[in-house]
């Protein structure tokens, strides 16, 4: 398991290099500075110039990247250009929005996703057409659109919950949650569509297996198979799902927090990508990508105890 | 002249110089307070770009986040006049607009403690003077910065400038005093206000980016004039986010916006606006270096001649907006009602322009228009006329304005589509007419004659600036430099019963000191 941990770790260095190289890379044939964003559009092209030249932008690219670089293995990503605030604190502060929001929608998609996936496989008829359509409509409606009548619905008419904004945990767990309740809503129930026929697939394919007949010849009952057995076998397929919609809903979130300014990681790079500020977007990337291959990470450890087999 | 009035649609917040997204806020406001507890959340549509007063944008967000923590030497009201503030008088010495005196009230301090003087105020205007930022051309050729007394402060300038008064109020820079704690250590202005003013910035509150935090300042001059215990300017980008949050009482007030401008009045919030900012194409390759055409003023004319400016006006801005053919607003001199009369809609006339001078079959040209502040629209509307009379124009648009700015800047386009805020002629001249390469003349265009009357209007007394402010503006007209098509208004939504909410076309930004809770 140690060996496994550590070989992921080791992996992601050399993925984090080619990822932030590539972002730098992207990012520098932009027009732009972070200079305009400061100045305004009524400067001086020597004011521009001038400060450039404070921010060090007028250096070679490949001096640039390789001094942010020289500061970033050391754990410090320099201080926004816009703001001046430190990299690591402006990311740090709004990790664990982004953290709370894709948790909680991942969540809130697996438990939808698994029991209506459960439900198509088991139900016939019209209940399980009505599953299906009702998990496609999940991956149908765009997250944005749900996420405007959401706001309109619950924020705006009944004014039961938060149109836009984040509240800590720290000042409750019911203003936290209330604060993100609508925005696990937009972003979770487009998850739900793929974890519910994921399931319901696999699921279904499990019943079918074998090692069904057997546990139904023993005397077993339903109940026993379909939930200790049946999905057990079918928990690899879903939560291997389960972490790619983790993944997917990191870029998902960009949108949404945007949507429900909301202070996390996506509307952050949003921000200092329209602003040119290039130590806020790597830094960024670098958490993204990381928070990628936790995940990764995290499924493969599930393998493990889903499957003692893997273990050995 | 729209004025703050319930019901009027909004238009947006610009820069002071260049049109650029203003925001709305949310937060919860206590409206039940008194004074001495009531919470205000303004929202606003994007972070400051620098806190730093010396190198601040000039546009309504960033006043926003300055105006709390600086006060300024001197308050414009809603109607243009000007009133003490730090300083108790000001005004100019002399003839010829280049001295310019301020006299301080006695004890005053900084929210550190520390005094507030006159060297401490000269030492603060020289370092904006110095920091870079974009204002500073507009304090010209006054350099000197001196302080005569404990209590007193002479500005000199070696040409006239009869802007000092806006310069040195809260919808600039140059008022806005800075404490010796903050100029010891300039990176600290970026993430923490260093001033006189009624609040100061609580970095422990404080997200950056997403909102800031504002409590009384204890050394404020005037503690009566502190409304509020708590101030919040919250970040929302989102035009129907900042929508939803007011109408779902989340916020006080919002820069509001021309998309969202029929719903909030719809809503039942209170809608206030004003003209602030027109749009058109800026005709910078006068010289025809990338298209040979424009030199010709003909050609600038018939470019002109070809719009339908009410049809286009009234497409994208509804009642938000009048057709003009002036760059300037009306409240400034230079505006003469009598210039929308030129440029009249006349294709045949543009067309018999276009082959005197020597072009009857039209020709291409490349634009470049930013998508903010409808902008890109404008620009295609445009286009779309310029076609009729053979003139074919390809469009690069911009989602960034640092892109926009930076083409530009390179010479990559002999024309681009704009938006500019209302400004005096003094700064309008820099920024368009003077040979200074920026934004809004990156070819570095001048005319004798221009720059004459520019000169004369600068060091006129007020009486007569407006005429001869008036004579160079319309010179430059019918020289044909630009293509204006609109005056647009900008807005703020608030929620019911809010009071001290003023845009006026003199002062489109509001002044968040004089709102009071109810």
């Amino acid at each position: 398991m140690l060996r496994l941990i550590g070989r992921r770790l080791l992996v992601s260095i050399p993925l984090l290099f080619v990822v932030s190289f590539l972002t730098f890379g992207l990012i520098s044939l932009l027009p732009g500075s972070p200079s305009v964003t400061i100045l305004g559009p009524t400067a001086s092209q020597q004011q521009y110039q001038q400060l450039d030249q404070q921010l060090g932008l007028n250096r070679p690219l490949w001096t640039q990247y390789t001094s942010w670089l020289a500061r970033a293995v050391r754990g410090d990503f320099g201080d926004s250009l816009i703001t001046g605030d430190p990299v690591h604190k402006v990311l740090t502060d709004r990790l664990p929005v982004t953290l709370s929001l894709i948790a909680g929608a991942t969540l809130l998609a697996a438990l939808l996703g698994v029991g209506l996936g459960i439900a198509g496989a088991v139900r016939r008829g019209r209940r399980a057409d009505a599953v299906n359509v009702i998990s496609l409509a999940g991956s149908a409606i765009p997250n944005f659109w749900l996420a405007l009548v959401l706001v309109a619905t619950f924020s705006v008419s009944l004014r039961w919950l938060p149109a836009t904004g984040y509240t800590s945990l720290a000042a409750g767990p019911w203003p936290w949650a209330r604060s993100l309740l609508l925005p696990w809503l937009a972003l979770g129930l487009g998850g739900t569509a793929v974890i519910a026929k994921q399931t319901r697939d696999g699921f279904a394919e499990a019943m079918s297996m074998d090692f069904i007949r057997v546990l139904r010849a023993n005397g077993l009952s339903e109940r026993s198979i379909r939930y200790r057995h049946a999905l057990r076998n079918a928990a690899i397929g879903i939560v291997t799902t389960i972490g790619m919609v983790f993944v997917g809903l990191l870029s998902g979130s960009v949108l949404i927090e945007t949507v429900f300014a909301a202070p996390g990681l996506g509307s952050a790079t949003v921000t200092a990508t329209s602003e040119h500020d290039l130590p806020v977007i790597q830094g960024a990337v670098v958490y993204f990508t990381l928070l990628v291959v936790v995940m990764n990470l995290l499924v493969d450890l599930s393998y493990g105890w889903l499957n003692p087999r893997v273990r050995r | 002249m729209k004025q703050n009035l319930i019901g009027r649609r909004s238009a947006i917040a610009l820069l002071s110089t260049v049109v650029l997204a203003a925001g709305c806020t949310s937060g919860g406001s206590d409206s039940t307070s008194t004074k001495s507890t009531a919470n205000l959340t303004m929202i606003l549509t994007s972070p400051p770009t620098s806190l730093n007063p010396g190198l601040m944008n000039v546009d309504p967000n960033n006043l926003a986040y300055e105006q709390l923590g600086y006060a300024p030497l001197i308050r414009v009201g809603p109607d243009g006049t000007y009133s003490p503030a730090l300083a108790s008088s000001f005004g100019y010495v002399g003839t010829g607009n280049t001295q310019f005196q301020l006299q301080l009230r006695p004890g005053l301090k900084f929210a550190d403690g520390s005094p507030l003087t006159a060297a401490s105020v000269a030492a603060s205007i020289s370092y904006a003077l110095k920091a870079g930022g974009s204002a500073a051309a507009w304090l010209g050729s006054c350099g000197s910065i001196t302080a005569t007394s404990a209590d007193r402060v002479m500005i000199s300038c070696t040409s006239p400038n009869p802007t000092l008064p806006l310069l040195l109020s809260q919808n600039a820079p140059f008022g806005f005093v800075i404490s010796p704690a903050g100029l010891a250590k300039p990176d600290s202005l970026k993430t923490a206000t260093f001033g006189a003013g009624p609040y100061l910035l609580d970095g422990k509150q404080t997200v950056a980016g997403d909102h800031y935090v504002y409590l009384p300042n204890p050394n404020y001059f005037d503690q009566k004039a502190i409304h509020h215990q708590k101030v919040t300017l919250k970040v929302v980008a989102n035009p129907s986010a900042v929508l939803s949050s007011i109408r779902a009482g989340q916020a006080d007030l919002a820069i509001g916006d021309p998309s969202t401008a029929d719903a909030a009045k719809a809503a039942g919030l209170a809608v206030y606006s004003a003209p602030s900012y027109t749009t058109g194409v800026d005709l910078f390759d006068r010289a025809g270096t990338l298209a040979k055409p424009l030199a010709d003023p003909r050609v600038r004319q018939a470019l002109n001649y070809a719009l339908d400016r009410a049809a286009i006006t009234k497409a994208l801005f509804g009642s938000y907006g009048t057709a003009t053919t002036q760059l300037m607003t009306p409240v400034y001199d230079g505006y003469d009602p009598a210039l929308n009369s030129e440029y009249g809609y006349d294709p045949a006339k543009a067309k018999q322009l276009l082959a005197d001078a020597g072009y009857p079959n039209g020709f291409s040209m490349q634009i470049e228009a930013w998508q903010g502040f409808n902008i890109a629209q404008v620009t295609q509307a445009i286009m779309g006329y310029w076609a009729k009379i053979g003139v074919k124009a390809v469009l690069t648009s911009d989602a960034a304005p640092a892109s926009w700015v930076s083409n530009v800047l390179a010479k990559k386009f002999p024309a681009a589509g704009y938006g500019y805020a209302g400004l005096p002629v003094f700064q309008t001249a820099q920024n368009w007419f003077r040979p200074s390469a920026n934004p809004f003349n990156p070819f570095s265009s001048a005319d004798p004659q221009l720059t004459a009357l520019l000169d004369q209007a600068a060091a006129a007394a007020p009486e007569q600036a407006s005429a001869l402010s008036i004579q160079a503006m319309r010179y430059a007209l019918l020289q044909g430099w630009f293509v204006t098509t609109s005056l647009v208004d900008a807005a703020y939504y608030t929620r019911k019963g809010l009071t001290g909410v003023t845009v006026t076309p003199r002062n489109i930004f509001t002044d968040l000191t004089q709102i009071t809770p109810n």
